[in-house]
């Protein structure tokens, strides 16, 4: 199944709203409200798990809304990253566009492709705790100046009010030279090496691999026809590989379905599938 | 901004120095303030991006629409009593008031106050003073014709030389909703 249209329909219109959101509100339209810091549709509360873990005391609403996400995160896997993140969208776009002007990196060997989920996963993991333990002596939120999704959809709000170029800059600063770093080295490194959202995210993914749950991408042995090479790992913009039993681990896929896609020229091996993975 | 000055923050808002640390930056104070009275504090340091409100701008009408949104807990949820606030606290200054200085009648301040009559009072009919049951909302600093009024943030810990001084507010009675908001 090619979910690409639709993803990338659901990635642009998530940055439509939020550039339209804050004169939406301006006008009484108040069917959502915020930022990916804090947001609401409804009477559903959101909130960025990374800055719940830093607001001390603990606040009821922002861990309500911090559980809200993860949660949706246990049932559908990391579809904010895959869907949802416009940093993950512009980060995908450097992406494909190194890919087309320089052609696809060679696939990892095995021990290298284990070597790099460590270290990735490491870092992230550093880049957390290392933030939540200076907070005391900062004094302020440190990971709030590293929340990709939430400065970028920050910044219509600065515009609306008119922080000037400086401050609209300032909010978009770090996102915008990721990305062109990316777009020259070619490797998703924020999303891979950086990003605590992602971890946090991911991390409550996993249990549903466990657990046999949830949205996953699954890999049937059987159906797949690749013998070398494969056309799925070299279409995973994140380096995974989901040729693997129960399909790629839930902390590291962003949902994408751009193996699947792949795939789907090439025997339909990977597929969609909720619940209970049968082919493990 | 004043460096020396701390930001006026939002009704309902902790302490300053516990605010930096509780406020995650959504901006959804910002967002739902109606007048845009509401703006992030730029630059890097640790108050980069938190709300504040520059009176002499756009002052805060005590609309009470910020306190409920507030996520963090940085602003007070259950805040909805405009006279509950205490953002911080005006002061005329006696050498620049045209009341004080050449005796030119004028009841802007008086006039304008979202706490009508309340956190500013005239004495004899005539003088203004701002009283402890000022909200710091910055309406009067916006309005003086000469410049008069300058809002001290609550966590300041001084006042300007020239401050009429403050008077003690009698103990708010019981007043209904409907009369407080004319």
């Amino acid at each position: 199944m090619n979910t690409l249209p639709l993803r990338r329909c659901v990635q642009l219109g998530v940055i439509a709203l939020f550039c339209a959101l804050p004169w939406l509100t301006a006008h009484d339209i108040l069917f959502a409200q915020g930022t990916l810091f804090s947001f609401r549709i409804g009477d559903l509360s959101f909130a960025d798990p990374a800055a719940a873990l830093q607001a001390w005391p603990p606040q009821g609403q922002l861990l309500a809304g911090a559980a809200l996400s993860l949660l949706l995160a246990l049932f559908l896997g990391r579809v904010f990253c895959g869907w949802i993140c416009p940093y993950g969208f512009l980060s995908e776009l450097a992406y494909t566009l190194h890919q087309t002007v320089r052609g696809s990196a060679p696939a990892a060997s095995p021990g290298r492709f284990a070597r790099t989920r460590f270290a990735e996963r490491l870092s992230r993991l550093l880049v957390l705790l290392l933030a939540l333990l200076c907070i005391p002596a900062a004094g302020f939120p440190l990971l709030h100046f590293i929340s990709m999704p939430g400065s970028i959809s920050l910044s219509p709000l600065l515009v609306r009010i008119g922080a000037g170029f400086s401050g609209v800059s300032a909010a978009l600063a770090l996102p915008l030279l990721a990305v062109a770093v990316e777009t020259l080295i070619g490797k998703r490194l924020w999303c891979r090496y950086v990003c605590p959202q992602s971890l946090l995210l991911g991390a409550a993914a996993l249990p549903a691999s466990k657990l046999h749950f949830g949205l996953r991408v699954e890999w049937r042995k059987e159906a797949c026809t690749c013998r070398n090479g494969s056309s799925c790992g070299a279409a995973c913009s994140m380096g995974l590989q989901p040729r693997a039993p129960g399909g790629p681990s839930r902390l590291d896929c962003t949902m994408c379905g751009d193996c699947i896609r792949a795939c789907s020229s090439r025997g339909g091996a990977l597929r969609w599938k909720w619940g209970r993975s049968d082919h493990r | 901004m004043n460096p020396f000055k701390p930001p006026l923050r939002p009704p309902g808002a902790v302490s300053e120095k516990e605010f930096p640390v509780r406020c995650i930056r959504c901006g959804r104070c910002v967002e739902t303030c109606p007048h845009d009275s509401i703006r992030l504090v730029e630059g890097f340091g640790a108050s980069r991006l938190t709300p504040h409100v520059i009176p002499s701008e756009h002052p805060c009408l005590l609309c009470m629409k910020c306190p409920p949104v507030c996520p963090s807990g940085a602003l007070d949820n259950t805040l909805t009593d405009m006279k509950r606030v205490h953002m911080g606290r005006a002061f005329i200054l006696r050498d620049r008031c045209h009341n004080y200085t050449d005796g030119t009648i004028c009841m802007t301040c008086y006039d304008r106050c979202p706490l009508r009559g309340r956190a500013v009072e005239l004495e004899d009919g005539l003088i203004p003073r701002i009283t402890s049951a000022c909200a710091g909302c910055g309406m009067c600093e916006y309005v003086c014709p000469v410049g008069a009024i300058e809002i001290y943030p609550k966590s300041a810990h001084w006042v300007p030389a020239s401050a009429v001084p403050t008077k003690h507010a009698e103990e708010p009675d019981p007043m209904p909703e409907k009369e407080a908001h004319p």
